[in-house]
């Protein structure tokens, strides 16, 4: 025993929902006639998560060293009836919020960061390499690391790393070394430069640095989003709320969080999918980044290089780049592939949330819960008001995933 | 036997036979394809077409045309199940109904029961890819992925294909319960080093051990 929570509640398989999705996924495609992009994986991936992307099992059992990290940073994370929210919204249905926030590192990304780099350090690998956004993913990648025994290096986008300078420091905390991009340390980084020396940056240059870097150092790159495996290492916070919500005599109605890659939502929305019944799942996304109303369910780059496989997603296209928005986790320009699947289909629906009603809802979740959630977190709380306000009357059970904490991001109240 | 029909669209296919595709769409005829098919009919029992969607829509007529002149038995659309899935049905039954058989398609990222309700609606034999692309090489397990679709089909004849390399990996699926192998890639790329010797060593092979 190493820890008083119940650990119970911490499944002992992670789900992957292809083999259950009502139409088939669309594999990933090269984007080059005459070599292989998906074979390339061999070369940047941990063995057993190129498997785990893969594959056609349903559940994947997640190893005893992975079992015990997961405790160590705070799993099961709590799922909380929000009674005050829903006092102050005079709502007559329940609001529960599963908190991911309440990890060491305050966000969800940690759940997919510490089987990658356990399965990293397995094969014997002494340095990892990513990309961030807001920073919620390099620091999960950063602390992974050392738990295991790892360096890492981070790129992290430009416009976040001068606005969110207490990340960097955490992340220089945990170990990492943390690079501004576009860089000078890749092709693809001095690419971008030439082109703009103060470029804000875009995950997808990002991610096409942390590849390119990877390739050219012969180690092995972490994956913070979209793909299925990472979803699937994510399904950890759906489980862990239906298991808390059959411990509570609940059963949700309606589920809601937001979406930048898409795996806190699939993660959470998936497991409590896979009974059939029917409910209200609704993504919300940053005005600023219209993926579902103005994207195009097509096949994709992933990054900006092109390095990686194509994928089949709703997409801004790859050389998007957003507006410097306050929510830096949801400026990717696309979105998983079974998750686009789901609202090509009318199965999840999508909204979309702008910076004022975001702020609103942060601030009426911290007066209320307490919770300082993150901005990203905050569309989710958006949503969720704005549908309790709409549909005031009824007496449904809705489960909102906050996927982070909003402490290192405070400068968006700095205005107020 | 399978042939392809050549084409620019080949997404499902890896580098080699892509590059095999990029030579067929410049050099194709229909006199080639007779004479190729005529040859593999007095090798094989019965032959079978790869076409894209695409092509076999913007191509209907003469793909039809073909498979009548030629003495094909079937037609399989490697990508009409992932990429046009709401068309599946009504081109299987159109295939079908044209008096052909439909060979489905499916691979590890097929849901079950999407294998379930298509394979209902087929009359064929199944074709299962090891990979999400032909000819490439990702981790996985040989024989969970033919447990899995043989506990789904069961008395269903399957043969798998992508990514087979050697006489061992197909040894492996027949023990498995596999009924066929497609082989392409490690072909292909025999005859482009000339190693024709290599060539007829494997084929050997694997007859002896079809024979054993």
């Amino acid at each position: 025993m190493i820890s008083t929570q119940n650990t119970d509640i911490i499944p002992e398989n992670w789900y992957n929902v292809v083999p259950d999705l009502p139409e088939p996924l669309p594999p990933p495609r090269d984007n080059d006639l005459h070599k292989s992009s998906i074979e390339l994986l061999n070369r940047i991936l941990p063995k057993k998560v190129i498997e785990q992307e893969f594959t056609f099992r349903k559940y994947e059992k997640i190893p005893d060293e992975v079992m015990e990290l997961y405790e160590q940073i705070g799993r099961p994370t709590p799922l909380v009836r929000a009674r005050n929210l829903e006092k102050y919204l005079d709502y007559k249905g329940k609001i529960f919020y599963k908190f991911e926030g309440a990890t060491v590192t305050g966000s969800h990304k940690i759940n997919t960061a510490i089987p990658q780099a356990y399965y990293a350090a397995s094969e014997g690998i002494q340095e990892v390499t990513t990309e961030t956004g807001a920073g919620q993913w390099g620091t999960a990648t950063a602390l992974a690391s050392s738990m295991n025994g790892m360096k890492s290096k981070v790129f992290m986008v430009n416009v976040s790393y001068r606005q969110k300078p207490l990340r960097k420091t955490v992340m220089n905390l945990y170990g990492a070394e943390v690079i501004p991009s576009p860089s000078t340390i890749t092709e693809t980084g001095r690419k971008f430069l030439s082109q703009s020396p103060d470029h804000p940056g875009s995950l997808g240059i990002a991610i096409s640095e942390a590849v390119e870097y990877a390739l050219d150092n012969d180690i092995r790159y972490l994956l913070g989003s979209v793909m299925n495996s990472v979803i699937t290492h994510q399904s950890i916070i759906g489980l862990e709320t239906q298991k808390q919500l059959e411990i509570m005599g609940e059963e949700a109605d309606v589920l809601i969080g937001c979406v930048g890659g898409g795996s806190n939502f699939g993660g959470f929305i998936f497991p409590l999918m896979r009974d059939g019944r029917e409910r209200t799942i609704i993504s919300s996304t940053a005005r600023e980044v219209p993926k579902f109303s103005k994207g195009k369910y097509r096949y994709d780059y992933v990054d900006n290089a092109g390095i990686l496989p194509s994928i089949k997603m709703y997409s801004l296209g790859s050389d998007f780049v957003p507006e410097s928005i306050y929510a830096g986790g949801l400026r990717y320009h696309g979105a998983s592939p079974s998750l686009s699947l789901l609202v090509k289909n009318g199965i999840v629906k999508s909204e979309e949330v702008g910076e004022k009603q975001v702020i609103d809802a942060l601030r009426i979740f911290a007066n209320t819960q307490g919770i300082v959630a993150a901005p990203e977190s905050g569309h989710a709380i958006a949503s969720t008001i704005e549908y309790v306000k709409s549909n005031h009357d009824e007496k449904k059970t809705i489960v909102v995933n906050v996927s982070g904490h909003g402490l290192l991001d405070m400068s968006i109240f700095a205005g107020e | 036997m399978e042939l392809g029909y050549p084409s620019r669209r080949a997404y499902y296919d890896g580098p080699r036979i892509r590059e095999t595709h990029e030579a067929g769409v410049v050099n194709f005829n229909e006199t080639s394809i007779e004479k190729l098919s005529a040859s593999l009919k007095r090798k094989a029992e019965k032959i079978y077409l790869l076409a894209y969607h695409d092509d076999f829509l913007e191509n209907r007529e003469k793909i039809y045309g073909i498979l009548k002149r030629c003495g094909f038995s079937g037609l399989i659309i490697p990508d009409l199940l992932t990429d046009f899935y709401d068309e599946n049905e009504d081109i299987i039954r159109e295939i079908q109904g044209s008096g052909y058989e439909y060979i489905p398609f499916f691979n590890p990222s097929s849901p079950d029961r999407v294998i379930r309700n298509v394979s209902k609606i087929s009359n064929s034999w199944v074709y299962y890819g090891l990979m999400p692309s032909t000819g490439i090489n990702v981790p996985y397990s040989q024989d969970a992925v033919v447990s899995r679709i043989n506990s789904i089909l069961v008395d269903r004849e399957i043969n798998f294909g992508f990514g087979i390399r050697s006489v061992d990996d197909v040894r492996k699926l027949v023990s498995y319960g596999a009924h066929g192998a497609a082989i392409g890639t490690l072909l292909i790329t025999m005859l482009e080093k000339h190693d024709i010797d290599g060539f007829r060593q494997f084929i050997n092979d694997l007859v002896v051990m079809r024979n054993a």
